[in-house]
C-alpha cells in the first residue's frame, strides 16, 4: 500500500506540473478512445444494434472494455506496460536492483490513478447507463461478479502483455515491433461483439488471441446472453494465460542473468 | 577442481570474493553487404566474447579497489556480477557472503551501485521525490532515512539540489544526487561504475572528495571502475587491472608505476649556455632555452650522481623531479599488452 500511495503521489504531481500538461494528458486520452467507441456506437445506432446485440448491450460491452483498459492503466502504465522495451533496452537492470519481488515491482510502480480515472470514469457512466436502462438483471452477487470478471480480463491482457513483451529476452528489437502490435491487435478486436464472427474466427479469438476475453465474453455472462460458464471460461482463460507468460518470462530472465543487456538505453525509463 | 571454500557471514572480513571467475557472451557475426546479411540469416555464425577468465579476486572490508582496464576489458561485467545482474557461467562470486543472484533481495538490501551513465533518479520529478521513493521501496526506517539524508546532503551539498528536477541538473550535480541515493539505506559495499565519466574538473573534484570523506567516516568498502587512472590513484591505494577478462596486475600505483615505467623525470633549469647538459644515464626529451628534461631511472644513477654531471658544464639553478603522469603509464601498460597479443597471434 506504501508503494502505491508513493507512485500515486508520484503520477499527481507528474501530471500536474503545469495546467497545460494535465490537461492536454487527460483530453488526449479521451480523444483516443472516445474515437474507437464512437465509431462502434454509430455503426450500432445506424443499424439498431450489431450481432443481435442491442445499443445498450453494446454500450455496456464498450464500457467494460474501456474498464478493463483502465485498470491495466490504474497498475501497469508508463514503461511497466512497454515491458518488451524494459527488458530490450536493458531497464531491467534497475529492476534487479531493488530489494523487492519483481513482481512487487511490476504491479506497483506503473500505478497511475489519475490517468486511469480518464479511462475508468467514462467507461463506469457507459456501463452505468444500460445498468440503469434496465438492460442487466441486476442481482445481489452481480457487482462481485463484474469485479472478478474486470480482475479476470485485465490479467488476460496485462499476461498476454508481458508473454511477448518477454520475447525481448531473445529478441529485443524485434519484441518492440511485436509486442504492442500484438497487444494492440487484442485491443482493438475487444470492441467487437463476436457473435458477428464464424466459429472458426470465434474460436482463434477465444484461444490464441484471447480478445473475446477482454469484453465479449465476460458481458455476455454478465447481461445474460449466456450462461455462467462464459464467466467460467474467462477465470481459466486469464489463469492459463498468465501461467504461459509467468513460465516464458521466468524461462527469460534466467537467459537475462546469463547474457545480459547489451544495448542498454535509458530513453522510456524514470518518468 | 573442488568448490573454493567462502564465508557465509556477512561479519566476515572479507568483502568480495570472486573464485574462478568466468563469464563469455555469445556475439552474432554480421557480415557486410545483402549476400553477407543473407547467408547470415539463413545460417547465423556466433563468437564468443570472453569477458572473465577465471578472475579471482578478494576486496576486504572498508578497503577501496581501483578496477581498472582498456575498454571491452571486463569491468563492467564484474560490476554487474558483483551487483547481481548477472550470473556467472562458472566460478563463485560471494559478496558479503551472500550470493548475489541467489540472494538478491538481501544483496541488493547491503549494497549501493552507481553507474556514471545510467540514472537511478526519476527524470520528471524533484530529487527530492526520488529519495523519498528510495525510502519507501528500501523499507528504510524514518529515523534512518532522517539521519541518512542529513549527512549525504551535508557531505555531497545537495541543498539546493533536492528540490530541482532530475532532469534540469548539470551532469556533476546528478552524479552528486546519484551518489547521495545510492547511500540513504546505508549500504556495507559500493559498487560506482565510471563515476566521474564526463563530469569537469571542479565535478571530478567533489566526487572524488566526497568518496575519500566517505571511506573515512563510513568504512564503506568501495569498488570503482574509471578509465581516469588519475582519479582512480586519488581514491584507492589498491588497484586492480584487467585486460581481456584476465587479471593482469593487483597491487599499489607505486607498484605499478615501477612496474611499467619505473623511469623519472628531471627537468633542469640552468643559468649558462642553452645547449642542455650531457648527462650519462638520462636521455633528454625536451628542451626549451635554460629548462631541459631528462628521462632517467632511478635504479641504475641517482639524482646526486646526474645532478653532479651537470654541474661539472652547467651552473644549476633550479631542479624539479617528478613521475610521470599515471595516464602515460596505463598507455604504456596498455600499448605493451597490445604488442604482445599481436605477437602472440603471429606466433599461431
Amino acid at each position: 500500500m506504501a508503494l502505491w500511495g508513493t507512485y500515486a503521489r508520484m503520477n499527481l504531481v507528474l501530471l500536474m506540473r503545469s495546467k497545460q500538461q494535465f490537461v492536454t494528458y487527460i483530453v488526449g486520452d479521451l480523444l483516443a478512445r472516445a474515437g474507437t467507441i464512437a465509431a462502434v456506437l454509430l455503426l450500432a445506432e445506424r443499424f439498431e444494434g450489431i450481432g443481435g446485440w442491442s445499443q445498450a448491450e453494446l454500450m455496456f460491452l464498450l464500457g467494460y472494455g474501456l474498464m478493463v483498459s483502465g485498470v491495466e492503466m490504474l497498475f501497469f502504465s508508463y514503461n511497466v506496460s512497454a515491458i518488451s522495451r524494459r527488458i530490450g533496452r536493458g531497464q531491467l537492470d534497475h529492476s534487479l536492483l531493488q530489494p523487492q519481488p519483481l513482481w512487487v515491482t511490476f504491479v506497483t510502480e506503473g500505478f497511475a490513478p489519475l490517468d486511469a480515472l480518464a479511462l475508468m470514469l467514462p467507461a463506469a457512466l457507459m456501463m452505468g447507463v444500460p445498468v440503469l436502462g434496465g438492460a442487466v438483471a441486476l442481482t445481489p452477487s452481480f457487482p462481485l461478479l463484474l469485479a472478478g470478471s474486470l480482475v479476470a480480463s485485465t490479467v488476460v491482457l496485462v499476461a498476454f502483455n508481458f508473454l511477448f513483451g518477454a520475447v525481448a529476452f531473445w529478441a529485443p528489437q524485434g519484441a518492440e515491433e511485436l509486442s504492442p502490435a500484438a497487444t494492440g491487435l487484442l485491443q482493438s478486436l475487444k470492441i467487437f461483439p463476436l457473435d458477428i464472427a464464424g466459429p472458426a474466427l470465434r474460436t482463434l479469438l477465444t484461444s490464441v488471441v484471447p480478445a473475446g476475453f477482454l469484453a465479449w465474453m465476460p458481458a455476455t455472462a454478465l447481461l445474460g446472453r449466456s450462461g455462467p460458464s462464459a464467466l467460467a471460461a474467462t477465470f481459466v482463460a486469464a489463469a492459463a494465460v498468465a501461467t504461459i507468460a509467468t513460465f516464458t518470462f521466468q524461462k527469460g530472465l534466467t537467459r537475462y542473468g546469463k547474457t545480459g543487456s547489451q544495448r542498454y538505453s535509458e530513453f522510456g525509463h524514470r518518468r | 577442481m573442488g568448490k573454493p571454500a567462502h564465508s557465509d557471514t556477512p561479519n566476515s572480513a572479507t568483502a568480495v570474493e570472486l573464485r574462478e571467475v568466468t563469464k563469455t557472451y555469445r556475439q552474432r557475426v554480421r557480415p557486410a553487404g545483402l549476400q553477407g546479411s543473407l547467408r547470415a540469416l539463413l545460417k547465423p555464425t556466433f563468437r564468443a566474447i570472453h569477458a572473465l577468465r577465471g578472475v579471482d579476486l578478494n576486496v576486504e572490508r572498508g578497503e577501496t579497489l581501483a578496477y581498472a582496464g582498456p575498454n571491452g576489458a571486463g569491468k563492467s561485467t564484474t560490476i554487474k556480477l558483483l551487483a547481481g545482474i548477472l550470473a556467472p557461467d562458472s566460478g563463485v562470486v560471494r559478496v558479503l557472503g551472500l550470493d548475489p543472484v541467489k540472494d538478491r533481495r538481501r544483496h541488493v538490501s547491503r549494497i549501493g551501485v552507481v553507474f556514471g551513465q545510467r540514472t537511478e533518479l526519476w527524470q520528471d520529478h524533484p530529487v527530492g521525490s526520488s529519495y523519498e521513493w528510495k525510502r519507501v521501496v528500501w523499507n528504510i526506517e524514518q529515523a534512518n532515512y532522517d539521519r541518512m539524508l542529513g549527512v549525504v546532503t551535508e557531505l555531497l551539498d545537495l541543498g539546493d539540489i533536492l528540490p530541482a528536477l532530475t532532469r534540469e541538473l548539470s551532469l556533476g550535480q546528478r552524479m552528486r544526487a546519484e551518489l547521495g541515493l545510492a547511500l540513504l539505506h546505508e549500504p556495507q559495499l559500493l559498487l560506482l561504475d565510471e563515476p566521474t565519466i564526463g563530469l569537469d574538473v571542479l565535478g571530478k573534484r567533489r566526487i572524488l572528495q566526497f568518496v575519500k570523506e566517505l571511506r573515512a567516516s563510513q568504512r564503506v568498502t568501495t569498488v570503482v571502475t574509471s578509465h581516469d587512472m588519475a582519479d582512480l590513484e586519488v581514491l584507492a591505494e589498491r588497484v586492480v587491472m584487467i585486460d581481456r577478462g584476465t587479471l593482469s596486475f593487483d597491487g599499489g600505483f607505486r607498484e605499478l608505476r615501477a612496474q611499467v615505467n619505473p623511469r623519472r623525470i628531471l627537468t633542469i633549469e640552468t643559468a649558462g649556455p642553452d645547449l642542455p647538459p650531457a648527462l650519462a644515464d638520462a636521455e633528454l626529451t625536451k628542451s626549451e632555452g635554460s629548462r631541459h628534461t631528462f628521462l632517467y631511472d632511478p635504479r641504475t644513477i641517482s639524482i646526486g650522481a646526474l645532478l653532479e654531471q651537470a654541474a661539472k658544464t652547467h651552473e644549476v639553478l633550479d631542479v624539479e623531479t617528478h613521475r610521470p603522469d599515471i595516464d602515460e603509464v596505463i598507455a604504456d601498460l596498455y600499448a605493451g599488452w597490445q604488442d604482445a597479443r599481436a605477437e602472440a597471434e603471429t606466433n599461431l
